[in-house]
Parts: C-alpha cells; sequence; structure tokens
C-alpha cells in the first residue's frame, strides 16, 4: 500500500513539470536547440517543451500521430523528412516574408519549411595514412581498387542518403549501384559520422566520409593536440560536395500555430541565427549577413555543387537503393 | 470480489499432476495483463496489414528482409547457448565451489545486466573493429544478458537438495559426469526460462546493435522509417520478429517438456559443504576476473577515461551538462520506481497463476506475457504513440502512458522472478493458513507476499534496471521536455561530446552498481 | 457435537478414482486413526475432510453442520474451523513460535502472551519457546508448535498427516505422547493419517484402513488386529502367516497343527492367519503335546531386540517359509531343526475355488514401510 501512496506522488510530482505552452519536436543538436528555446522563452515568455529523438523517427511519429499530434514545431537536421512531411499534408504553409528573408534555394519550393543552418559533406583523412595531394578527387574515386579497406563511411547515417540521392541525380542508378557494392566491399561501416571521425583520427581508416562539423566538434573534444586528422573537400561539382539544409517546420494541426510561428521567426532571425553561429555547433548559417563559427572557413570558399532540394526530395529512392546493396 | 468462489478453493498444491482449478478472478486479472500486452502488437498488425496481405508480402519480400532475418536469427541462436553455459558456469564457481569473497563476485557478475546496454555499446563501439559487427553483436548479448541465466541458475542451484550430488559422486560418478547426469536435468527448466528471455532479448534488441553497426530485423526497421517514411514498412518488418518470437516460445516448451517451473517443496536444505580445493582455484578465480573484467571494469574504464581525457573545453561544456544531472537522475529514479511497482504489481497474478494452477489456460496466459518481447521497442513504442494520439489523447505524452509502455516492456522480467520465488514457498504454508481463517486474499497478503518477498525484490530491481537503460521508449512517449538519464547520456554522445555525456553515464552505472547489489541481496540470498 | 462423518465420499483425477465411495465416522472427542499404504487416497480424504480438495460426491459434516455436499456445497477451508497439522508441522518460517500459534486467532488475541504460553503449555513446551523461530526449534519441537497453531482457535476438530514421520525413535515417543496428551486435553476430535501401523495403534482410539479408497475396516485397535476384515488387511497391520487349510467345527487344520478360530466360517477349505507370535519353538517334541507339535528347520534369524523373528522351512507346507517370532535369547542357529506349537485362535476367510496364483503374496511378509 505504501508502494502505491509513493508513486502517486511521483507520478504527480513527474506531472506537475509539465505545462508548457509550445511543444518543438527536435532532431536537431539538443544542446543548440535547447539554448535556443531558453532565450526564445526569456524574451517571448513562451514556455518550450522540447522532445528530442532522431529526426527521422520524429517524422515517422508525427505521420503516426496525424492530425492528433501534440507538436506545433519540428525542427530537424535533414531536409528529406521536411520534404516527405510536406508531401503527406503535415506542415502549414510559413509567411513569405518569412521565407524571403534567406536564399530561396534554403527553403522549401512549397513554403511549408525554412533552412535553418547548412552544412557540406566532406573528406576526413588521416595524414599518416594518405598525403592530401593522394587523396581522390571524386567521391565516385572511393571505387577504386586502391581504396579497399582504407574507408570508413556511415551508410546509416542520415547524412549519408543526400549523397547517394546526389549520385543518383548526377550519374543515374547502374553507376551509383556499382559504386554502393564497391563500398560494401571496400569500406570499413561505422554507425555514424561520428564514428567515422573518431575512426580516421585514430587510424583505423585512411580517409572517412563525413559531414565537416563533427571533425569540429571532435576537436572541440580532444583538443588540437588529440587530432590527428585533417579535412579536405570534393572539388567543384563533384557529387562529395552536398550540402544539407538543417530545416524547421510549423505543423498543419499545431495547436499554437501563433507561438510555433514566433519560435521560427526567431530561429532564423539574426538574433538566433548568430547563437547557431558562435555556439559549439560548427554549422552554417542560413541567414545573409550572419558570419559562421570563426573556426569555419566561408561557406564562399567551398567547393559546392548544388542539387536543389527539390531534386534530392523525400530521399526514398536513394534509400531504398542503399538498402538493396546492402549496406543500411 | 473474493478470489475463490465456492467450487474453486483447490489447494495450491500442484503435486501429483493434479492441477487445482484456477480462480475466475485470477483469471480475469491476468486476462487483463495479456490484453495490455497484446495491444501494441495488435497496433502494429493492424498497422502491417491494412493494405492486405499480399501487400505485406510483397514488402517483406522486397526488403530484403530474409538476410536480416538470417542475421537476427544467427546472432539469437549462437549468443543464447552461450550465455546459457557462461551463466551455468558462473552459477556453478559461485555455488558449488569454494571462492573467496563470494558475495563481491557475485554482484560483479550480476552488474553487466543492470547496466544500461546503450552505455555498454557504445563504450564497446569505441574499442575497434573486434568489438563491432556480428562478434560484437554476439559478445554484447553474451555479456550482458549472460548475468539473467547466472541469477536464475544459481537460484535453482542454491534449491537443489546436495545429497543427489553427493549421492552419484559416491558411486564413483565424475564431478562433470554428476553435473550432466544429476544436475543439469534439475537446473534445466530454470536454464531453458532464462535463455528464452536471453534469445528473445537478442531478437529486438537495438540500441547495441546500432552502436556495433549490426544489422538485424529491429535495426533495419530504422531504415525502414527513413526510406518509405511510414511505419506500416516496419510493422511488416515486424511480423518476422512476431514470428521468430512465437517459435522460440514454442521451442522452450517443447524442450521443457512436461517438468514445471514450480517445485516440489521440501525441507531444510542441509547447508554444502565446499572441498576448498587450491589447485583449481587460480583457474576459477582467473575466469572470474575475465568475466567480471569484460562485464563491468571494460565500460566503466572507458567512461572514467572519456571523462578524464577531454580537452580543457569538453571539459567545460561537460561541467556544464552536469547542472542537468540532479533533474535527470531524479527523473530516472521516480520512472524506475514507479514502472517497478506498477510492474510487480501486475507480474504478481501471472506468477501465482503459473506456480500455483498450471493448467494448459495458466501457461497460455502466462506465454502471451512474454509476447511483450515479439516486438522491437522502437515498434512498440510507435505503435504505443499511434492508438493514444488518436484513441486517448488525453493520456498522450503523460507519464502514467510511459510508465505504461515501460510495463509491457519489461514484465516478463518480473514475471520470471516471482515465478522463481513463488515455486519455491511451500505450498502447504498456504493450506495451512487457509485452516486457520484466512480468506484466499488473506493467505496471499499474510503468507506469500512475505514469502515471496526476495522474489518481488528482485523483480522490482530487474525493472528498475531495465527502465534506466531504456532509450527508444522514453524518447518516443516521454513528455516532452523531460530528460532522463538515458535521454541526456544519448543527446550528449550524438554530439560527440564524450565527456558532457560522462557524467550521466557514470551515474547510470553506479545506479546500476546499486541495483546489483540488492538483486543479489534478494535474489542471491542462501535460503 | 462434533463428530466428523464422511458418507459416499468419491473423488477422481482424470479417470483414477482415488476416494471411492468412502463412509467414515469419527465418534466425538475420540481419537481416530486412518492407516494404509501409500496411494490409498489418506491425503486426498484429509485435504477433502479440510475442504481443499472439491470432491466429486458425498457428504462430510461436523456436528450438525454440513460442510461438503458433492459439487453443489463446499464451505472453504477458512470458515471450516477444522486445525490442520500437516507433515513436518510447516510452521511458518517468517513467523516466531508465538506468531505462528497465533496465527489462527482474531487479530486482538494474536499478542495474547498468557493464551498462547498456556497453549504451549498443553502441548508440552514453556514460555521460552515464545520467540523462538522455526528454524531454532528441532523436529520434535516443530511438531509440537504445529498441533498447538492448530489447536489455538479451538477447533472442534483437528486434521494430523503424518505427524511424527521423519522423527527418530526416542523423539518420536516422547511426541506422540505429548500430542496425544494435548488432543486429549482439549477433547477435540481427531483424525490422523499414518503408514505406520504402530502408530496408529498406540495413538487412536479407533483405526480406520483404507485400502484403494475406501475405508475396509474400522474398529478399536485390538480387534482390527486380531480380526482383520481380509487378508490383504492383516498382512498390512503386521506380520502374517497365511496357510491354507480346511475347517471342521470351529476349527482350523494347517499342516502347522489345529487352532481354534475366531468367529464362525462353515466347513470347508479356507485360509488361515496365524500372527508369528502365535508360533513357539521349541528344541524338543513336547511330550505332553504331542498331537500339536510339527517339525521345521530355521532358515534365518533376524535379530530385533527384545524378539527375533524367525523364518522357518516346515516339511508339507505351501508356502514354504513361515514367520515366528522368539521372545529373548534365541538358542538355535540357522539350520537346526525345532518343533512348532500354536497359540490363541486363528482368523480365518473362506478360501477361493482356486490356489493363490501368486505365492508371494501368500507368504508372511514385513509390513510396507516408507511413503
Amino acid at each position: 500500500m505504501t508502494a502505491i501512496a509513493v508513486m502517486g506522488i511521483l507520478l504527480a510530482a513527474c506531472n506537475s513539470s509539465a505545462g508548457p505552452v509550445l511543444t518543438l519536436y527536435n532532431g536537431q543538436h539538443t544542446e543548440l536547440t535547447a539554448a535556443l528555446a531558453d532565450r526564445f522563452t526569456a524574451e517571448s515568455h513562451i514556455a518550450v517543451a522540447i522532445r528530442s529523438n532522431d529526426g527521422v523517427v520524429l517524422a515517422d511519429q508525427l505521420l503516426s500521430e496525424g492530425s492528433h499530434s501534440p507538436a506545433d514545431v519540428y525542427f530537424t537536421e535533414n531536409s528529406p523528412e521536411l520534404m516527405n512531411l510536406e508531401d503527406h499534408h503535415l506542415l502549414a504553409k510559413l509567411p513569405a516574408r518569412l521565407l524571403s528573408s534567406v536564399p530561396s534555394e534554403d527553403v522549401s519550393p512549397g513554403g511549408e519549411w525554412i533552412g535553418v543552418a547548412l552544412r557540406i559533406s566532406c573528406m576526413v583523412y588521416n595524414p599518416s595514412l594518405v598525403t592530401s595531394h593522394n587523396l581522390p578527387r571524386s567521391l565516385l574515386d572511393l571505387a577504386e581498387s586502391k581504396w579497399d579497406g582504407k574507408i570508413a563511411i556511415a551508410p546509416t547515417d542520415s547524412d549519408f542518403v543526400p549523397l547517394v540521392g546526389a549520385m543518383l541525380h548526377a550519374d543515374g542508378p547502374a553507376a551509383t549501384r556499382s559504386w554502393l557494392a564497391a563500398m560494401k566491399s571496400h569500406a570499413h561501416l561505422y554507425q555514424n559520422d561520428e564514428s567515422v571521425t573518431n575512426a580516421v583520427n585514430d587510424g583505423e581508416a585512411a580517409i572517412g566520409i563525413i559531414n565537416q562539423y563533427y571533425w569540429y566538434r571532435l576537436r572541440l573534444e580532444v583538443g588540437t593536440q588529440g587530432m590527428h586528422s585533417s579535412l579536405a573537400y570534393f572539388p567543384n561539382h563533384d557529387v562529395g560536395s552536398v550540402i544539407n539544409i538543417s530545416g524547421i517546420a510549423l505543423l498543419a494541426h499545431a495547436p499554437h500555430p501563433g507561438a510555433g510561428l514566433a519560435f521560427i521567426r526567431f530561429v532564423v532571425s539574426s538574433e538566433g541565427q548568430k547563437m547557431l553561429a558562435s555556439g559549439d555547433d560548427f554549422e552554417y548559417p542560413v541567414l545573409p549577413g550572419v558570419a559562421p563559427n570563426a573556426a569555419l572557413p566561408p561557406l564562399s570558399t567551398l567547393p559546392t555543387d548544388r542539387i536543389p532540394v527539390t531534386e534530392l526530395g523525400n530521399d526514398e529512392a536513394a534509400a531504398t537503393l542503399l538498402q538493396t546493396s546492402g549496406l543500411s | 470480489m473474493s478470489l475463490a468462489s465456492p467450487a474453486l478453493t483447490d489447494s495450491p498444491t500442484a503435486r501429483k499432476g493434479r492441477i487445482p482449478t484456477p480462480p475466475a478472478a485470477l483469471i480475469a486479472v491476468c486476462a487483463l495483463v495479456d490484453l495490455l500486452v497484446l495491444i501494441p502488437i495488435g497496433i502494429t498488425l493492424h498497422e502491417a496489414l491494412k493494405d492486405g496481405v499480399p501487400h505485406a508480402a510483397h514488402l517483406l519480400a522486397s526488403t530484403g528482409s530474409w538476410n536480416l532475418i538470417g542475421n537476427t536469427v544467427e546472432v539469437a541462436l549462437i549468443a543464447t547457448p552461450l550465455c546459457g553455459i557462461l551463466g551455468t558456469v558462473e552459477a556453478w564457481l559461485i555455488e558449488r565451489t569454494a571462492i573467496p569473497l563470494k558475495a563481491v563476485w557475485s554482484v560483479l557478475l550480476v552488474a553487466p545486466l543492470t547496466m544500461p546496454l546503450f552505455v555498454t555499446s557504445y563504450t564497446w563501439a569505441h574499442l575497434g573493429p573486434l568489438f563491432q559487427g556480428e562478434p560484437g553483436a554476439i559478445g554484447i548479448i553474451v555479456v550482458s544478458y549472460s548475468p539473467l541465466v547466472f541469477l536464475l541458475v544459481s537460484a535453482a542451484l542454491r534449491g537443489l537438495d546436495h545429497a543427489l550430488e553427493e549421492v552419484a559422486q559416491s558411486m564413483g560418478s565424475s564431478p562433470l559426469k554428476t553435473f550432466f547426469s544429476v544436475v543439469l536435468p534439475q537446473l534445466w527448466p530454470a536454464l531453458l526460462g532464462s535463455m528464452l528471455l536471453v534469445g528473445l532479448d537478442a531478437l529486438v534488441e537495438f540500441d547495441a546493435f546500432v552502436a556495433l553497426s549490426f544489422q538485424t530485423v529491429s535495426t533495419s526497421i530504422y531504415a525502414q522509417y527513413q526510406t518509405s517514411f511510414s511505419s506500416s514498412g516496419a510493422a511488416v518488418l515486424s511480423i518476422s520478429s512476431i514470428l521468430c518470437c512465437l517459435i522460440l516460445l514454442a521451442g522452450e516448451r517443447l524442450l521443457r517438456g512436461n517438468r514445471n517451473y514450480t517445485r516440489l517443496a521440501h525441507g531444510a536444505l542441509r547447508p554444502i559443504q565446499l572441498s576448498p580445493s587450491m589447485r583449481t582455484l587460480p583457474i576459477r578465480l582467473g575466469l572470474l576476473i575475465i568475466f567480471a573484467g569484460v562485464g563491468i571494469a571494460l565500460p566503466i574504464a572507458t567512461l572514467i577515461y572519456w571523462f578524464t581525457s577531454g580537452s580543457s573545453l569538453a571539459l567545460n561544456l561537460a561541467s556544464l551538462s552536469i547542472q542537468a544531472l540532479p533533474a535527470s537522475t531524479l527523473t530516472s529514479l521516480m520512472l524506475g520506481v514507479s514502472t517497478a511497482a506498477c510492474t510487480v504489481l501486475l507480474a504478481f497474478p501471472v506468477a501465482l497463476l503459473i506456480t500455483r494452477h498450471p493448467t494448459f489456460l495458466a501457461n497460455m496466459m502466462e506465454r502471451t506475457v512474454f509476447l511483450a518481447f515479439a516486438l522491437p521497442d522502437l515498434v512498440a513504442a510507435i505503435a504505443i504513440s499511434s492508438g493514444a494520439s488518436t484513441v486517448t489523447p488525453w493520456l498522450y505524452e503523460t507519464v502514467p502512458l510511459l510508465i505504461y509502455a515501460y510495463v509491457i516492456l519489461y514484465i516478463p522480467l518480473a514475471v520470471v522472478a516471482l515465478r522463481t520465488s513463488l515455486g519455491q514457498i511451500e505450498p502447504r504454508l498456504e493450506d495451512v493458513a487457509r485452516t486457520l481463517g484466512s480468506t484466499p486474499l488473506g493467505v496471499i497478503r499474510r503468507i506469500t507476499i512475505p514469502l515471496a518477498r526476495p522474489g518481488i525484490g528482485a523483480a522490482a530491481v530487474l525493472v528498475f534496471a531495465f527502465v534506466l537503460g531504456d532509450l527508444s521508449t522514453t524518447q518516443v512517449l516521454s513528455p516532452p521536455g523531460m530528460t532522463t538519464l538515458g535521454t541526456e547520456f544519448w543527446s550528449n554522445s550524438s554530439t560527440v561530446a564524450f565527456a558532457a555525456a560522462a557524467p550521466f553515464a557514470l551515474a547510470l552505472a553506479l545506479l546500476a552498481g546499486i541495483a546489483a547489489i540488492l538483486l543479489m541481496r534478494w535474489f542471491g540470498k542462501r535460503r | 457435537m462434533s463428530e466428523l462423518r464422511c458418507s459416499g465420499l468419491t473423488k477422481a483425477y482424470g479417470s483414477r478414482e482415488v476416494i471411492s465411495n468412502l463412509d467414515l465416522t469419527v465418534p466425538d472427542g475420540s481419537i481416530v486413526a486412518i492407516v494404509g499404504p501409500s496411494g490409498s487416497g489418506k491425503t486426498t480424504l484429509l485435504r477433502s475432510i479440510l475442504g481443499l480438495v472439491a470432491i466429486d460426491r458425498g457428504t462430510i459434516h461436523l456436528g450438525d453442520s454440513e460442510l461438503t455436499h458433492g459439487r453443489t456445497r463446499l464451505v472453504p477451508p477458512h470458515r471450516r474451523a477444522i486445525g490442520y497439522v500437516p507433515q513436518e508441522g510447516a510452521l511458518f518460517p517468517h513467523h516466531t513460535v508465538l506468531e505462528n500459534v497465533g496465527f489462527g486467532l482474531p487479530r486482538k488475541e494474536r499478542k495474547d502472551v498468557t493464551r498462547i504460553d498456556h497453549i504451549l503449555s498443553i502441548v508440552g513446551l514453556n514460555a521460552n519457546y515464545r520467540n523462538r523461530r522455526p528454524h531454532e526449534l528441532s523436529g520434535g519441537e516443530q511438531r509440537r508448535v504445529a498441533l498447538a497453531r492448530a489447536l489455538a482457535p479451538s477447533p472442534s476438530c483437528v486434521v494430523l498427516d503424518e505427524p511424527f514421520t521423519g522423527l527418530d525413535a526416542s523423539l518420536r515417543q516422547t511426541t506422540r505422547t505429548a500430542v496425544a496428551a494435548a488432543l486429549r486435553a482439549t477433547h477435540a476430535t481427531a483424525v490422523f493419517v499414518t503408514h505406520d501401523q504402530q502408530e496408529a495403534f498406540s495413538l487412536g482410539d479407533y483405526i480406520g484402513i483404507l485400502r484403494n479408497g475406501t475405508i475396509s475396516q474400522f474398529g478399536q485397535p485390538e480387534d482390527v488386529y486380531r480380526e482383520p476384515a481380509d487378508p490383504e488387511t492383516a498382512q498390512f497391520l503386521g506380520e502374517t502367516n497365511i496357510l491354507t487349510g480346511t475347517i471342521t467345527k470351529n476349527h482350523a487344520n494347517t499342516a502347522l497343527g489345529k487352532l481354534p478360530i475366531l468367529g464362525h466360517l462353515a466347513d470347508g477349505p479356507a485360509h488361515i492367519l496365524i500372527r508369528p507370535e502365535q508360533l513357539h519353538l521349541h528344541g524338543s517334541a513336547r511330550p505332553d503335546d504331542a498331537g500339536m507339535q510339527v517339525h521345521g528347520r530355521i532358515l534365518s534369524i533376524t535379530f530385533f531386540g527384545a524378539h527375533s523373528l524367525i523364518s522357518l522351512a516346515v516339511n508339507g507346507i505351501y508356502p514354504k517359509q513361515i514367520l515366528a517370532h522368539h521372545q529373548g535369547h534365541v538358542p538355535w542357529d540357522a539350520g537346526e531343526d525345532v518343533f512348532i506349537s500354536l497359540t490363541g485362535r486363528a482368523a480365518c476367510f473362506p478360501a477361493p475355488a482356486r490356489t493363490p496364483a501368486d505365492p508371494e503374496g501368500a507368504i508372511g511378509r514385513t509390513p510396507q514401510q516408507g511413503g
């Protein structure tokens, strides 16, 4: 009996901490989101309740909740999830003024989500295993047999699918399939980009395919003296240089659309974007005029082969190909 | 309502194959438990088959899932017997040989079970390729779940009459032969029961296999969410996991034959005289050091290394993250305690039914509880989220719903712990209490519960530890804004902030250690 | 009035009938021993009386109240007020002696120390035992506490299941005496089951023989021993020689000699039952009684202390071995020839048309031991 009474008290205690106004489903790094939400709450007096999980899982949860979802805003690391929710008519149209505040290639063509931050795919390499001038000239070159056993990839990381999508778009399914087959036989497979970065840094592999910010985060974590690796970018117009957009959207059935929109405005405002740039996230802010973290090279100096996000779509074709190749 | 209608006051004794009819009220409560367990399975099946069976079959065929099912079954088939052997060896070393500091070794051997699997696997993932892929997957199941076998088999060993072994040895049987001919047959129910749990867990393990880059049905379910962006693909894949679960349940029943979990009561057991063999002591100690070293010292050492070797900036971040430690510890504790209490409350009638009235119906009802392990956590959580958000929105994103999910995920563990304990209660004690004027409920209150206390404690601690170690369910079903030690660890470790993640992992390890000590105090009690 | 009456009790497990149309009346205030081999339904009978087993047919009455009526009425065990002393006592291990004895009392009386001390004194234990735990008690003390626990709520009937099994000989004797005294002191009607004839004879006012699920004989111990209802009962109650012979004018003529019979039996062939203690052995023929003397050869001698059991081969006797008791020192060795004389009366049963097919079953046999 005592146990049941104690339980009741505990349950009540758990519940009393709830009662927020705005519900945010967050697939972005929790630390960044929490900092943004705290500042937003301080300024607007709107409390934010955050559910953090993998962006893909959150998208599926939003789909299964449908119109009953308690979520107001969805914030994620990759655009395909947003495209998918848009296809399912679960997102609300954003005001044109808001959309036009950032470059048009960083927003949904349908106007239902807006980009927040950018990052670029690149190579991390271990100079003791491969010299910088011996690095491959293209992502496709990694299929060559000389890289057998020297590459580290994370095919199950959501950052990997857009690369496959870009390749599919540029070179067609046959070439993509044979490249994936080569990866399957050549590469060391890791759980995610963090592990790939670690592996190359520790000398387990010569080259790893990652998004650039993981390398900076690792450097922050272990210090410069702990870094035994460098970053290298693929040349311009190579499929290896894919820009991933982290975006945010208002749910069509949001219980608090006003508060949700206010939060989105805040995140892409110059204040929110500056917080992003000054934090430890190492992503590029989308808002023109906001400088990225000083540690990063300016975005304009980086080689990019911008494939419109509409072309990448919701990634379904790429992901299916990836799955049939046996990599994920 | 009284638990006994007049025609149903048959005794709890199950001697000589006489099986008393279970009271209707007990059946009703157990049916309710079964129903709670079946809800997410029902939702998942509905989701999987909503476009018709042919569509589901097509999806299943097109995902290349045979390969995945092969992987899954392979790991379960290799890891489960290994767990059985390892756990039994550990139990034998502790219960039947002279080892110094037995209590300490017992706790160290149990600790890997209470240590959250996502922490252990995360440390393994950073130890190099040897600990990854299939060997890693098999290894982590063996290391983390063999303590379950150890717990149940050593409890069974303690309950065995040592005289039988002495008789066999006096007739010239070697210790090894004695073990296989006399001891093993009697341990069989406990061994099979615990191996069943291990096998079921291996089938649906998610966090650990993701961390170790090993693809099984449950990890590919994540890929399904990614590709089809619909739970129906994941639900279809789950059908294969449900089928595997059913096959395992049937297989265990077949192997167990007519042996029951209940055991004939007997008088006081004589204390065992252990012959201290100094010759094999180094070997035995060596084995224990290896088991405990891989199981618990390795992950803890990795965590401490992370915490101490980070850059000053990282440590700065870590010191910030520590501020969140008290709140998330408190939440984890509250969730663990409330879930443990609810789970034990619901598991008790099921364990009572199977030990006191082992009829066919009771067997089926108990088996049904094990179907809780048929779905990968993520699928079960999404199913509950989809059901609750549409049918009971007032319950959605509340702590009670989260606890419900935990309860049905971990209730088989509680049933097994309680079943063992209830089976060891002398049935005549309950009979005597009846004749002394106690009602059936009075007997449960005054005799059964006090005597089953070790099992109740063990069940609660097991569930508590597994709730601490849960990630998928918490992330999907917790009220937004709520953080636990597990979610904090995940948040930090997924952004390479190892030093910041380490305090949460260490707090989890500390709680796991306390849980292991309590578990051994209650379940490892010498009768 | 607390006479216990069972009539027409029947209970089957599956297709096997364990209790078949059993009738039993235990007179008010008396102690009845139910004795039977293992598997005879003793435990099921006890559990039916306690209400722990639902019977298929028949009724059980205690005094004026009907406890069981087939499948239609079953007063649950906790409303029967029948005390139960299970095998080995089965004390509650998580309770002290005080708590064990007080278990069945109303809540307020459970801690009434003087009352519980009084009950303990009835079973011969002093107040020092009050705070001990069951594992601190000897086997005999455990049985006594179990009886005290059963007697505490003042039941009108007590049921005991093999109350002295597992105790060594000396403890058995003292415990038996203490239990008997306690039962007499409380005037409770008592039923106990046992497989041990000695126990049944020494403790029961009446004994009932339970065979194949029914009471095959009921009566005072000596009557049952001397005049068993059938040869099987006779064998169960102790070592017996069963011989074939003929009856003429209430005398049995056997190869061992001639004896008056108990009761009446028409002249003709019969099985004649002679207990080993009715046989006397002599080193030489006794001239005064030549007509009743037979000659036998000693096959083996088993020493039992006060007496010895001697098995003999007697010419012309089928079965080939007969058993005799000899008090005190046995002055012969195996292989020697002795003379046999008979005393007392013989119980006899009409012989079936053909001779017994099973020679083992017809010879003197040691009663069954063990559970």
